[in-house]
């Protein structure tokens, strides 16, 4: 194809803002112009979060029941029923704590999943960084676990149990690790389900098996240690596990597991991204 | 801010083309995909292209209104999508000089839960606006939509109408060097049509800004326009003023004489759906539903289409729009007016005809345009599929009287004097 701009003027040949090619296999992650849309991907995460609750009755209160009532759940069934340790902490603060946690990482790969398709009268008729649309859902995740965490703190603080600040500044930093992982997982899911509708149906299903497979219900300290090593294979985790030890003020067992989950995190979202830009050229034809 | 324009084109597009995969479109089961994977292993993917749009050209100015004219299908909006990056193109490669922004189908940003003012802002940031820009513009943006009052109420609770001027007056205070106008005009009352059309040459002229617009309205593109591109399956047939597009495009439709049958199936469609009209007769009949041989003033125009079903619909109606030479609506009328709904069963064909009465129009040119639509799906839409010419009558006077600024609509009448 020409490289040179087409039409040398006499005066200083002016360079196009953008070219439009055929022959590119994938969009380039263009900063700039992301820079240029920050505010889109506000509008949109403010647009989702706004949506969510209109016309319900307990509008944000959603936020906070679903996890408290997970907990609930898991409290009767794990901690009474089938008795699982809780690290010194009452059970239900303990799943409450690895719900906060978990529901943020599984809100936004779900979000992100369907980001796409949700939004096809977008896509087909107008022009954005579509790689917005996806991450635009963990800003919405983020605001709800900030909303689950004053409730919780809040229970913490009427027990008079508050953990040490030294473990509490851990929290953003692992919630933020979860979340690029999440986001990671999530464009390729976003991407794929473009192509295949089938992800909306297993993703659920994987998601319920991740549940289980990530330590929610129970610590990782019930793991027995000859199979940790696999467990740990999960990047979700160990981050789960010491996001929910920071904000209980336990110890954080297992640090090297940790970096190696983040740097798994980091590496799937680059391939997450890398995946979605290659696709980012047909989703207005195929979707 | 509009970057400066001098010398240069805003757009140079060149050899432009979009093909789909026709064979593969429906491709979207895992299953399909790993069969075809196999079928192109071995060798014998038959894989067969569609091309909506194919070479083209072309070179677009600073501060030019540049009109698309087509037939739906011919890949006008094609063209504008690939210009806004919304689609990528097949072939060839387009430069942009400057800001674009796009009104692909207005109110397309639009959410129905939200509030006229959420979605001013919702719109804006599509069109690449920042917050405080439309903040700064949002009083000039809605005083020019004329929704004040219902700002705070959400956009489903709208009429169509209202929801176009907002989307508009977002769209037209946008700060871009491009705009793209795609069929807007399509919606809202003629005096809301007529602000829009000042205001986009408001732009042009007080802001030097470059817009290319397609739409079916032939008057409001050889008003507006200073230059027109007239596509046809996806190939430039023309590239003039746009007086002289708008008078091709209407010569170039098929001329009815009262006996032909004209088939419609070989015309381009945008998608596919359950039923598409599939042949249409136009003739002028006497009182007994006996063919004339001419159509004069004050006769009765019968229209009968045929519309064939792939799949079952029910509750359909047919439109049918006659415009004169200068693309302006002539007449307007559809079966549901006169609660005539269509039912058909997949792979059933039914004619239905709408017999207009008394048509008293002028002698010229006229071309028939339908719409096939259910109340929630627009199944089939061809502008200008047919034209057919209105004779002078015998006793039509002055009718050809050199100079006649003649609205289309001419009815019988008397004049006293004195």
């Amino acid at each position: 194809m020409i490289e040179a701009p087409p039409l040398q003027t006499t005066e200083t040949a002016k360079v196009p803002l953008r070219r439009i090619r055929s022959d590119r296999k994938r969009t380039p992650l263009d900063w700039a112009e992301l820079w240029r849309y920050r505010d889109l991907w506000l509008t949109l995460a403010l647009r989702d979060i706004k949506l969510r609750y209109r016309q319900t009755a307990l509008g944000v209160a959603w936020v906070v029941l679903l996890p408290l009532m997970a907990s609930g759940v898991f409290t009767v069934v794990f901690g009474l029923v089938a008795k699982l340790p809780s690290d010194g902490s009452p059970y239900f603060l303990f799943v409450f704590a690895g719900f906060l946690g978990w529901s943020s990482f599984q809100n936004t790969l779900q979000r992100c999943s369907v980001s796409l398709v949700g939004n096809t009268a977008l896509v087909t008729k107008v022009y954005f960084p579509r790689i917005l649309l996806p991450a635009s859902s963990v800003l919405a995740s983020l605001l709800d676990f900030a909303v689950g965490l004053v409730v919780f703190l809040g229970v913490v603080i009427a027990r008079g149990e508050l953990p040490p600040l030294s473990s509490l500044v851990l929290v953003p930093v692992l919630l933020l690790t979860l979340q690029v992982l999440a986001l990671g997982v999530g464009l390729f899911m976003a991407a794929l389900t473009v192509r295949y509708r089938d992800v909306q149906y297993v993703l659920p299903f994987m998601i319920q098996l991740l549940l289980y497979a990530s330590p929610v219900a129970y610590g990782l300290s019930v793991v027995p240690e000859h199979l940790r090593r696999f467990y740990l294979l999960n990047p979700v985790a160990p981050l789960l596990d010491a996001l929910r030890s920071s904000l209980l003020g336990h110890d954080v067992l297992n640090w090297p597991a940790v970096g190696a989950a983040a740097l798994v995190s980091v590496l799937i979202l680059m391939a997450g991204t890398f995946f979605f830009l290659r696709q980012d050229r047909q989703y207005a034809d195929v979707i | 801010m509009p970057t400066s324009f001098s010398a240069g084109p805003a757009l140079s597009i060149r050899d432009i083309g979009k093909s789909y995969n026709v064979a593969n479109r429906r491709a979207t089961m895992l299953a399909e995909s790993l069969a075809e994977w196999v079928s192109r292993a071995r060798g014998s993917a038959k894989s067969e292209k569609f091309w909506a749009l194919r070479e083209v050209s072309c070179e677009v100015a600073h501060g030019e209104i540049l009109g698309l004219v087509g037939r739906n299908g011919a890949g006008k909006s094609t063209l504008l999508k690939i210009i806004a990056g919304v689609t990528a193109p097949t072939t060839g490669e387009v430069d942009v000089y400057g800001r674009i922004g796009s009104m692909l189908e207005v109110g397309t940003g639009f959410h129905p839960e939200l509030t006229g003012r959420e979605n001013v802002f919702l719109n804006g940031a599509f069109i690449g606006m920042r917050r405080s820009e439309i903040r700064a513009r949002f009083d000039e943006i809605v005083e020019f939509s004329g929704v004040e009052a219902f700002l705070d109420v959400p956009i489903k609770r709208y009429s169509s109408g209202m929801a176009v001027r907002l989307a508009f007056a977002v769209a037209a205070h946008l700060d871009a060097d491009i705009l793209l106008v795609d069929e807007v005009l399509a919606v809202g009352d003629q005096a809301f049509q007529d602000k829009c059309l000042g205001k986009i040459r408001e732009v042009r002229l007080r802001e030097g800004r470059t817009v290319l617009f397609v739409s079916h309205n032939l008057a409001a593109v050889a008003n507006l326009c200073t230059r027109a591109l007239l596509l046809s399956a996806g190939r430039v047939v023309a590239d003039a003023s746009a007086s002289e597009i708008t008078r091709l495009y209407t010569a170039g439709v098929a001329m009815a004489t009262t006996s032909d049958e004209v088939d419609l199936t070989p015309l381009p469609r945008t998608k596919r759906t359950a039923a598409q009209c599939t042949k249409i007769q136009v003739s002028a009949v006497d009182e007994f539903g006996v063919p004339l041989d001419a159509i004069m003033p004050g006769a009765t125009v019968q229209v009968a289409v045929t519309v064939t079903a792939t799949a079952p619909i029910s509750r359909a109606f047919l439109g049918v729009e006659v415009m004169d030479e200068r693309g302006r609506p002539a007449i307007g009328v559809s079966t549901d007016m006169a609660d005539g709904w269509i039912a058909l069963d997949a792979g059933q064909s039914k004619r239905v005809t709408v017999r207009l009465l008394d048509v008293q129009v002028r002698p010229g040119i006229y071309t028939v345009g339908l719409i096939l639509t259910t109340v929630t799906e627009r199944l089939d839409g061809l502008d200008a599929v047919v034209r057919f010419e209105v004779m002078p009558s015998p006793d039509g006077g002055y009718d050809r009287w050199p100079g006649w600024m003649a609205s289309a609509y001419a009815p019988r009448f008397d004049v006293s004097i004195g």
